[in-house]
């Protein structure tokens, strides 16, 4: 497997971005090492919430989170994929598999032993974050679930579909650019450079580029008796899960009625759709950090 | 321009606070807005001006520990509390708000009351605006003592600083009180806490607190050309200039090295490190007198 760096000099210019980096080896099946990095903030003793970021971003799209979160006495870990933000880039469409990433991430987890996660998660954060939950539902302690779903092999819509034609047939995937078109307020010139930061040409996007062919909304996709088993698992989830989905996100904003029903966790709860589009976190950075810390200290 | 005005009651309940209220009005360059300055002055009034400049995001209640000892020495102390601040008026969107107008509304204050023969006594925002004054007036500074501030000119963000300006941009809370007893090193008394919170009764009484992070001119800020005029003058500055910062303030540690060498002033002066956080009023009042009696005693 070949395999990318991103130079640390591409993400010298971040002003916004103040987060020591924190590294791990992580590997699945018989993929080779590959570093994974993560933003590790807060008391170490302090519960953990989990920010799982997704298509095509990394990271940064937390950094207004992690310094209130930190304030309000947790502990925040953002990670990124492999294949995005300050993680490894296997150069090849065909080394990433929706399974793949789902054990790069597990390797991850239970290297660090986190336990008593509270998860907050959106696109791929949740396709790869729910695995994780059905993989090991004791670790999480509640889920706060925004913009994702986990599909098992059935259509989730003409928003995605014309996503996924888009993200094949694009010459240059330009992904500052996707990223702020999934925002409803506009990204300044400063953060979409920092969207496009990680991909300094275009051989570093094969992640990126197969992230869309990886969704199983088809019955032959391979992830889909994974999924179909997840479900399971999430269908007897009974800690609290809150959805607060974007109302403009075109793509899976319309999804979270099926989590609300079929999560036994999330009966009761105040869910909420909030005024964003497809990335909540840069639309609506405070709100849902009320929702998160309140959600929080309703259960203590 | 709309402007809060925080009802005396609130600071009714602070009972190691027994200082005179004074106001004076300033008028709002940008559209003439009234907006009322508060400030404490003890001591006899022909005395030499011990000016003390509070920053994000207490107020004169920061300097209680200082001002009777300093007067007591017999020196005239003045301590105002910034726009947006203690008892003084706090215009309500954070646009109000820019560095430059922060300035001048404190060029405003001290040319209404007609202070001279001042020696500057700042920390934190105290230092950004107060070091800003000493620029733009210096005939009426005598001397300056800095703790834990400085004049920023560009050049990135500490890390420590940039977490705290996304933290102040972004949470959906903003404790005060809880904001300064986690800089101060010590644990304020809840009583403390409450005389720190006193001056916003609501979220909507701080937007001046919630804008100024974003005003430090690191990086491309906008300030940076009037920082840059500002050091100028420090470049040249031959009176005394003593620097006394804190040994655990993450955020402005070692700030002393950029002005002892490069400001004239600050040359045979007993600098000095303070043991304390970001708030060294709150952990060494007497330390930070002993300096100031210092300086004004050579």
């Amino acid at each position: 497997m070949k395999v990318l760096r991103t130079p640390e000099a591409a993400f010298a210019g971040l002003s916004d971005y103040p987060f020591a980096a924190h590294y791990l080896d992580v590997a699945t099946q018989n993929t080779p090492a590959l570093r994974l990095h993560y933003v590790d903030e807060g008391d170490r003793e302090a519960g953990p919430i989990l920010l799982l970021h997704g298509e095509p971003t990394w990271s940064y799209l937390y950094r207004k989170f992690i310094p209130s979160l930190v304030a309000a006495g947790h502990r925040a870990l953002a990670p990124d994929l492999i294949g995005f933000g300050k993680s490894d880039k296997p150069a090849n469409c065909d080394d990433y598999s929706y399974e793949h990433h789902v054990g790069w991430m597990s390797d991850w987890l239970t290297q660090l032993d986190l336990n008593n996660i509270t998860l907050f998660c959106q696109d791929w954060g949740g396709l790869i974050g729910l695995r994780l939950v059905a993989a090991f539902p004791e670790r999480f302690a509640r889920l706060v679930i925004s913009n994702t779903y986990l599909p098992f092999g059935e259509s989730i819509g003409p928003g995605f579909d014309a996503w996924r034609t888009f993200s094949q047939a694009t010459p240059e995937f330009k992904t500052g650019r996707i990223v702020d078109g999934g925002c409803n307020r506009a990204l300044t010139s400063a953060e979409i450079a920092a969207y496009d930061a990680p991909f300094p040409d275009e051989s570093f996007k094969a992640g990126a580029r197969q992230f869309p062919l990886l969704v199983p909304t088809t019955s032959d996709h391979p992830s889909v008796a994974e999924n179909r088993a997840a479900w399971v698992v999430l269908e007897r989830f009974e800690k609290p899960v809150l959805t607060c989905f974007g109302n403009q996100d075109k793509v899976l904003g319309h999804l979270d009625a099926e989590i609300q029903q079929r999560i036994p966790g999330a009966k009761g709860q105040q869910h909420c759709r909030i005024d964003a589009s497809h990335f909540c976190q840069e639309d609506q950075p405070e709100q849902l950090l009320d929702l998160i810390l309140n959600f929080i200290a309703a259960q203590k | 321009m709309k402007v809060l005005r925080t009802p005396d009651s609130a600071f009714a309940d602070i009972h190691d606070f027994p200082f005179t209220p004074n106001y004076v009005e300033i008028a709002d360059p940008s559209d003439g807005t009234a907006l009322r300055v508060h400030y404490v002055d003890e001591g006899p009034r022909d005395a030499p001006v011990v000016l003390m400049m509070h920053g994000e995001p207490s107020w004169s209640y920061l300097y209680r520990h200082m001002i009777g000892p300093v007067v007591a020495a017999g020196f005239r102390v003045v301590a105002p509390d910034l726009i947006g601040f203690g008892k003084s008026d706090k215009p309500t969107k954070k646009t109000d708000y820019s560095y430059a107008r922060h300035v001048g509304w404190m060029r405003q204050w001290i040319e209404a009351i007609d202070l001279n023969n001042m020696t500057l006594v700042c920390q934190d925002w105290g230092s950004l605006i107060g070091l800003r004054l000493v620029a733009d007036m210096p005939d009426r500074f005598a001397s300056v003592v800095l703790s834990n501030g400085g004049l920023p000119e560009g050049g990135p963000a500490p890390r420590a600083f940039a977490i705290w300006r996304a933290f102040s941009q972004w949470s959906p809370f903003f404790p005060i009180g809880k904001i300064v007893n986690a800089g101060a090193k010590r644990a304020l008394s809840a009583a403390e806490i409450a005389a720190y919170d006193a001056p916003f009764p609501d979220s909507s009484y701080k937007a001046g607190a919630r804008i100024f992070p974003t005003f430090v001119p690191f990086e491309n800020n906008v300030a940076i050309p009037d920082q840059k005029r500002a050091w100028q003058v420090f470049e040249q500055w031959n009176k005394p200039f003593l620097c006394c910062f804190s040994d655990g303030d993450p955020v402005t540690r070692g700030g002393e090295n950029r002005f002892i060498g490069r400001v004239p002033g600050t040359a045979g002066q007993p600098h000095c490190t303070l043991k304390g956080g970001h708030f060294i009023q709150e952990n060494d009042p007497q330390g930070f007198v002993d300096c100031i009696l210092k300086v004004l005693s050579r």
